[in-house]
């Protein structure tokens, strides 16, 4: 046994630290291996144990029985269009807002700032069947803009670019003012491509938030055809659906969660570097 | 530079998209795919004439089983709550034969009154809803529904056949507010297999029925000791606690609070009621953590000689015996441990919007579904639930389901266990949260009952 062989060999030990990750991810993990394993077992057969993480008599029917109720693909694209639509929303506000906030000086900045701020401290459910209301008088019940519109009002993102903004050197707007930008040019051509990390940080925030909310669906339609897919398939659930159909109702967890899962894939690498954003500069 | 525009062309490309994609309103008109409004419901029957074609929407719960019920119309082939209202609703629609259409719409339950209190203060409401009597009078009181005695006599529904449960907790000043669906309770649901096994069945094979409070401690003990297993399977986060207090209230000649608005939760009955609840918990004869599922699902497993639970799924747990643990399967009344008969009760009935009520087309209509509703009550009570009318619990079809006769007494003795008032969800709310803290021993029985009079009688004040 040689020396180098021997510290190769060490080095490629794993340490306490990873052991322990390894470990908390793995717990971390168990009810999503669970989920999609009850999610492939016969509902005759969860009737009597549902305990394990190997599904017992593996079968996709789950899956395939509820791509069968006929407007579940409807519930999934309404879902979709909600979702991006607020996010693209939210991120273009609230970048903007944050930004003005940040780095422009005008007057009562402090004063709209500590009120977009306030917006924070205001529960949703205070305001909840006034907005309901309103929003029924302009029409807007059952539409997607009725759906999507109360979720761009997010000043937790605005504090967010805030925050992000504020940490930009000075330094580099005033390299772009010695080219001749204004404050738009500056904004849209240096300071948004820097930001991108903190917007997809933002987006995913609002992505979720969007594509989970249960509650403002549920009132703001009555219409089947414009349910999202959580009001969609909780109506789909009748007495002893948790008892008899376990997996069917697993095969709906899993399917709802796929769209959040690809969002994180395609941009985890944005979301660690939006979480050290302020780091870099 | 600034000679790269990707940029600027990202920026614009989302702001466009933004405003297309939250701009892209509108309500999508397209018929409900699948779903009994998709029947076809013109061509109207040989004799008619063919009136001008209506359409009323209709709110419910009961889930959605278009996958397995869409365009089913054969009632013999409904097993459960979901299957025979969707095929009920898809049967009027195909056979009503005056251009009727109803447009029915599934709500999740447990968010049911939250949606339709939305419509209502939208002014959007459905124009027929399910509402339980419990719930019917705060929406009787706001306005929201309207009187359908005209409505009932025109469609020659005759008031008169409603049980007087049924009858009396929808009257109010004299007019009718809504039409009962059904009559629904709890029940004493048994795995025989395990009574037998504990040597609680009598000469004939049937189990036996606790008719005092040391009995039932007694048989709980034998079960435990003899089988290993619980007495009871029940719910300690939901409503069943309450509904299990009030029909033992109700058997001891008492009740909970009455249409008056006098309180008599803190009382002697109920704390005899809630201590023998407390005691089957300490003692181990029950699973202080279940939930409605898993409730059900030991006793289907057959992992409890008794679940508490409403007459809704005696038709599912019939259709399971055969499956799973559950082999033998009996149900009668909910035990009679005190002196006199009782039980708590509700009701599912249909009630139709101020606005659709005022609307003669819509009303006819909706007459016309009533009409239906009450000629079929036995095929809704294939379920388990108890029929509203006096004609269907006397008919012999009603009478030839399993176990019926042993429970279809508490169409009469359920009569004034819950009054129905004002708030009547908000009230049943306090008094679970109060009694749910029980079996857990984060409140004693004394103490939980004086909150929740304490609470109960701040509702009736306010």
């Amino acid at each position: 046994m040689t020396a180098n062989s021997s510290s190769s060999r060490l080095a490629n030990r794993p340490s306490v630290i990873t052991v322990i990750l390894w470990l908390a991810a793995f717990v971390w993990v168990i009810p999503i291996v669970w989920t999609v394993s009850l999610s492939l077992t016969p509902n005759e057969t969860l009737k009597a144990e549902a305990v394990g993480l190997v599904p017992k008599g593996a079968t996709l029917d789950n899956f395939i029985s509820l791509f069968e109720v006929s407007l579940f693909p409807r519930w999934l694209l309404n879902s979709a269009i909600v979702a991006i639509g607020s996010t693209i929303g939210v991120v273009v506000l609230c970048s903007l807002a944050g930004y003005a906030l940040a780095r422009m000086t005008f007057r009562s900045r402090g004063a709209l700032f500590a009120l977009i701020m306030a917006g924070v401290m205001i529960p949703d459910h205070a305001v909840f069947i006034p907005r309901h209301v309103l929003f029924s008088d302009l029409g807007l019940s059952n539409s997607y803009l009725g759906l999507s519109l109360p979720r761009l009002a997010l000043p937790l993102g605005v504090f967010l670019m805030f925050q992000f903004f504020r940490a930009i050197p000075r330094d580099i707007e005033e390299a772009a003012a010695l080219d001749g930008a204004g404050s738009w040019t500056t904004f849209r051509r240096v300071i948004l491509p820097l930001s991108r990390p903190a917007m997809v940080t933002l987006g995913i925030f609002s992505f979720i938030q969007a594509w989970n909310d249960f509650l403002w669906p549920l009132v703001s339609t009555n219409k089947p055809e414009m349910y999202t897919v959580t009001i969609g398939l909780a109506s789909l659930q009748s007495d002893l659906a948790q008892t008899e159909g376990l997996g069917s109702l697993m095969a709906t967890a899993v399917v709802t969660s796929i769209p959040i899962l690809l969002v994180f894939l395609v941009f985890q690498r944005y979301l660690i570097e939006g979480v050290r954003g302020t780091a870099r500069f | 530079m600034f000679t790269s525009r990707t940029s600027g062309r990202l920026f614009v490309g989302l702001l466009i998209s933004a405003m297309v994609v939250t701009a892209c309103g509108g309500t999508a008109s397209s018929p409900i795919a699948g779903s009994a409004s998709a029947a076809p419901t013109s061509g109207a029957s040989a004799g008619s004439a063919a009136p001008a074609s209506v359409t009323f929407t209709l709110q419910r719960f009961f889930g959605t089983c278009q996958e397995d019920y869409g365009t089913e119309t054969d009632l013999t082939k409904a097993i459960g709550e979901c299957a025979v209202i969707t095929v009920l609703i898809n049967k009027f629609n195909a056979e009503n034969g005056k251009g009727i259409t109803l447009d029915a719409r599934a709500v999740d339950f447990d968010h049911y009154y939250d949606q339709l209190n939305a419509s209502f203060a939208a002014s959007d409401p459905p124009d027929v809803f399910i509402v339980h009597r419990s719930a019917l009078p705060d929406y009787v009181d706001g306005g929201g529904v309207g009187a359908i005695d005209d409505l009932l006599a025109a469609a020659g529904v005759d008031a008169n056949d409603f049980v007087p449960f049924a009858k009396d907790g929808l009257t109010y000043d004299g007019k009718l507010y809504a039409q009962p669906l059904d009559l629904h309770t709890i029940l004493w649901h048994m795995n025989n297999d395990v009574f037998k096994q504990a040597g609680l069945v009598d000469s004939s094979g049937n189990p036996i029925v606790p008719k005092s409070p040391q009995e039932l401690l007694d048989q709980a003990a034998k079960v435990k000791t003899s089988t290993g297993l619980d007495y009871i399977a029940n719910e300690t986060d939901g409503l069943m606690i309450y509904r299990w207090l009030t029909a033992w209230v109700a058997q001891q000649g008492s009740s909970l609070y009455d249409q008056t608005g006098k309180v008599t939760i803190d009382t002697p009955e109920a704390l005899a009621a809630l201590n023998l609840i407390k005691d089957i918990y300490d003692k181990g004869y029950a699973d202080k953590n279940a939930t409605y599922d898993t409730a059900n699902q030991a006793f289907l497993q057959g992992k409890a000689a008794v679940v508490v639970n409403g007459t809704w799924p005696v038709n599912d747990y019939i259709n399971q015996a055969s499956k799973g643990g559950l082999t033998n399967y009996s149900v009668v009344s909910f035990a009679q441990v005190f002196q006199e008969p009782g039980s708590w009760a509700d009701e599912h009935t249909f009630a139709v919007s101020a606005r659709a009520a005022q609307d003669p087309a819509k009303a006819a209509a909706i007459g016309a579904w009533f009409e239906f509703l009450h000629a079929n009550s036995v095929a809704w009570a294939t379920t388990g639930h108890l029929p509203p009318f006096k004609s269907a619990l006397a008919s012999s079809e009603f009478n030839a389901l399993p176990f019926r006769s042993n429970f279809s007494s508490t169409a009469d003795i359920a009569a004034n266990a819950v009054a129905p008032v004002k708030h009547g969800t908000q009230l049943i709310t306090a008094i679970d949260e109060a009694v749910n803290a029980v079996p857990n021993g984060l409140l004693d029985p004394a103490s939980a009952l004086k909150q929740a009079q304490k609470d109960v009688e701040a509702i009736f004040a306010n």
